[in-house]
C-alpha cells in the first residue's frame, strides 16, 4: 500500500525525529512521566511563578463561580453583599457576573493568563468603586455587609494584583489548568499518557512471540487495518477508527527485549504522533502474564488540540483496553468472543440471523 | 424457529426468527424440551434492566437435546441430553479454572459495558441484556450454546426434565445460601421467603444435613 503523502502541517516541537539513534535516546525520556528538560525562568523565580499559576488556578474557578452566581442570582448575591436589591443594582451585577464568567474560562483554559488576571485587578477596582458609593452615597445599603464585602473585594484586588505581577513576563504556560489536569503531563510534556493493562493465563514468552509477530496485531486490534512489516524494525501501518476515516504512519521499534519489552515510537510527520511500549510481567499466584501497554500520544497542532487531546484521553485508553481484553480471550480460549448481538456492527437485536458473518477465528 | 421475545416495557411476544447457527468450533446447537422463566427475567420484563434491544430472545434455564456441534467439541454428541446453566464460561480463565464461572473473565463480549456501570463484569449470560452479552436466551426452539465443553450437565436416562431443569439456575441459586450457612448435623436452618428461590433453599438445607428447617413467608 502506498503512504499517503501526508500533508498535515506540523507545528509542534517535540523531542527527537529523523535519525534512529536519536529516536532511541528520544523514546525513554518521552516515557518518563517527569520533565524532559529544564528551562529556566527568565524574570521571576519558579518558585513564585508556580504559587502564581496554583492561585490563577483557583481564582479562575472562584472567578467562574461567582460570576455564575451573579449573572444567575443577582437578589441573592446583593443581599449578601448588604446593597440595595433594586432592578439597577442587579443590572450591575450581572454585567460584573458576566465578566467574571468570561475571566475565570479564560484563567482555566488558556495559555496567557496574565491578561485575564489584569482583566480581574480591572473589574476588582471597578467592584471596589461601585461597592464603596453604595456605602457612601445609598442609605439603604447595609453597612455591616458591605463592609465585608468591600475588604473582601480588596484582598482579592490584591491577590489579582500579585498574581498579575508575577506571571505577567512569563514564557507561554504550556495548557490551562482544567487541560492539565485531566492530562496529569508535566509543563514541558504536552504529550498525553494512555495506559490500560491486562492479566493474561500463558506464560510471558508465549504472549511475547505472540505479539512481536506483529501479522497477528490485527486481529485483535481490530481498529487496526493492516500491518506491513518491512524488516526487522520498521513497519507501516493502517487504521480506521470509525470505519470511513483512514490513517496511516511507519513506525520503529526503538527497543525488544525478548520476553519482557517491545518499545516503538512512530516515525517524523507520523498522522498518529506517539511512543510506546509494551512489558510483558509475570503475574503473581502462577496467573500468568501481566501485558501493560504504554503510550505517549502527540495531540495534533496548536492549542485547541492540546486541549480535545488531553481531555480525550479517555477514547483511546477505551479502545486499547478493549484490544488487551481481546488478545487475552484469543490467547486463552482461542477465538475473540462474539455473541448473536456483537458478531454483527452496530445496534441488533440478540437474536440468531442468517446474515453471513465471519466464522470466529479457532486457532 | 419460535422464540420468546422481549419488545418493550411489560411487552413479551412469540415471534418467528432464525434458527440459529455453529459459529465457533466450540459450540453446540441445542433443541429445548423445556424452559423456565426466572424471578430476574421479571426485571427484564419491567424495563428495569437497561441495554435491552427489542427483539431480543429471552430465557436463561433451558435443557433439551444437542442436535449439532462444532468441530471442536469434545464432551458432547448428538442425541446428548443436556441441562445449560445460565453463564457461559469459557473454562480457560483464571476464574474458570477456580470453578468460578459466573466471573469467567473472556465470555462477556460486551465487559465494558458492565464496567461502565458496576466496576467488573461478570460472565456472559443467555439472554439477558446486551450489558451481559447480547445472546440469545432459551425461551426459544433452539439455541446456540457456546464452549459447550464446558457448562452443559449430562442428563442420566432415566430422569425427566422437570427434575433437572432447574439445575440452570435457581436449584444452585438456592443451594448457594444453604451452603453458605456452613450446616452441620443438629443445626436449626430458617429460610426468609418461601418462593421458588426460598424452596431451593430449603430442600438443600435438608440435602445438607439440617435437624430443622424453618420457612418464613408472609403469604
Amino acid at each position: 500500500m502506498e503512504p499517503r503523502n501526508d500533508a498535515t502541517l506540523r507545528t509542534q516541537t517535540k523531542p527527537g525525529s529523523g535519525a534512529f539513534d536519536q529516536l532511541a535516546q528520544a523514546a525513554p525520556a518521552a516515557l518518563s512521566s517527569g520533565e524532559s528538560g529544564d528551562q529556566p525562568s527568565p524574570v521571576r523565580s519558579r518558585v513564585a511563578s508556580r504559587a502564581a499559576n496554583s492561585w490563577a488556578r483557583g481564582l479562575g474557578l472562584f472567578s467562574l463561580g461567582l460570576g455564575a452566581a451573579e449573572v444567575l442570582a443577582p437578589t441573592v448575591v446583593a443581599r449578601f453583599i448588604g446593597v440595595r436589591d433594586s432592578s439597577r443594582n442587579r443590572t450591575i451585577l450581572r454585567a460584573f457576573g458576566a465578566h467574571k464568567v468570561a475571566a475565570g474560562v479564560g484563567l482555566l483554559l488558556a495559555r496567557r493568563r496574565a491578561r485575564y488576571l489584569w482583566s480581574r485587578v480591572a473589574g476588582d477596582v471597578i467592584d471596589l468603586a461601585i461597592l464603596g458609593g453604595a456605602v457612601a452615597f445609598d442609605k439603604r445599603t447595609r453597612t455591616d455587609r458591605a463592609s465585608i464585602a468591600l475588604a473582601a473585594v480588596a484582598g482579592m484586588t490584591a491577590l489579582d494584583t500579585w498574581a498579575s505581577l508575577t506571571l505577567t513576563d512569563e514564557p507561554d504556560d504550556d495548557g490551562g489548568a482544567l487541560a492539565r489536569s485531566v492530562a496529569g503531563g508535566s509543563d514541558q510534556d504536552p504529550s498525553v499518557p494512555v495506559l490500560a493493562v491486562v492479566t493474561i493465563s500463558r506464560p510471558a514468552s508465549e504472549v511475547y512471540a505472540f505479539w512481536r509477530d506483529f501479522s497477528n496485531l490485527a486481529h485483535f486490534m481490530t481498529q487496526v487495518r493492516s500491518i506491513d512489516v518491512r524488516d526487522r524494525l520498521e513497519s507501516h501501518w493502517t487504521v480506521s477508527v470509525t470505519g470511513r476515516d483512514e490513517l496511516q504512519w511507519d513506525a520503529v521499534i526503538t527497543a525488544d527485549r525478548p520476553d519482557q519489552l517491545i518499545a516503538w515510537r512512530s516515525v517524523a510527520d507520523a498522522a498518529f504522533d506517539h511512543v510506546g511500549e509494551v512489558r510483558f510481567l509475570t503475574a503473581p499466584g502462577g496467573r500468568g502474564t501481566e501485558v501493560h501497554l504504554k503510550m505517549n500520544v502527540f495531540p495534533p497542532a496548536g492549542r485547541l488540540g492540546e486541549a480535545v487531546g488531553k481531555l480525550a484521553r479517555r477514547v483511546p485508553e477505551q479502545i486499547i483496553a478493549a484490544d488487551l481484553k481481546r488478545l487475552k480471550q484469543l490467547l486463552e480460549t482461542g477465538e475473540i468472543m462474539k455473541s448473536d448481538a456483537s458478531i454483527h456492527r452496530g445496534r441488533r437485536p440478540a437474536r440468531p440471523s442468517t446474515d453471513d458473518e465471519p466464522p470466529l477465528r479457532t486457532t | 424457529m419460535k422464540a420468546n421475545c422481549w419488545e418493550g416495557k411489560q411487552k413479551v411476544r412469540v415471534e418467528t426468527v432464525p434458527d440459529p447457527r455453529i459459529l465457533s468450533d466450540g459450540d453446540a446447537i441445542v433443541k429445548v424440551t423445556s424452559t423456565a422463566i426466572c424471578g430476574s427475567d421479571l426485571h427484564l420484563y419491567n424495563g428495569l434492566i437497561p441495554s435491552m434491544q427489542k427483539g431480543d430472545v429471552l430465557g436463561h434455564e433451558f435443557m433439551g437435546e444437542v442436535v449439532e456441534t462444532g468441530r471442536a467439541v469434545k464432551e458432547l454428541k448428538v442425541g446428548d441430553r443436556v441441562v445449560v446453566p445460565f453463564p457461559i464460561a469459557c473454562g480457560q480463565c483464571t476464574m474458570c479454572h477456580e470453578k468460578l464461572f459466573s466471573l469467567c473473565e473472556n465470555s462477556n463480549p460486551n465487559a465494558w459495558m458492565a464496567e461502565a456501570l458496576w466496576g467488573h463484569s461478570p460472565s456472559g449470560l443467555f439472554g439477558y441484556s446486551h450489558i451481559l452479552g447480547g445472546f440469545a436466551g432459551g425461551q426459544a426452539e433452539y439455541v446456540r450454546v457456546p464452549f459447550a465443553d464446558v457448562g452443559p450437565i449430562k442428563v442420566p436416562n432415566g430422569l425427566r426434565d422437570e427434575q433437572v431443569l432447574f439445575l440452570s439456575d435457581i436449584f444452585p441459586t438456592g443451594y448457594m445460601g444453604a451452603e453458605m450457612c456452613d450446616i452441620k448435623p443438629g443445626k436449626v436452618i430458617a429460610v426468609w421467603g418461601a418462593g421458588p428461590v426460598g424452596q431451593f433453599a430449603i430442600a438443600s438445607a435438608r440435602l445438607l444435613g439440617a435437624e430443622r428447617v424453618i420457612a418464613i413467608d408472609r403469604f
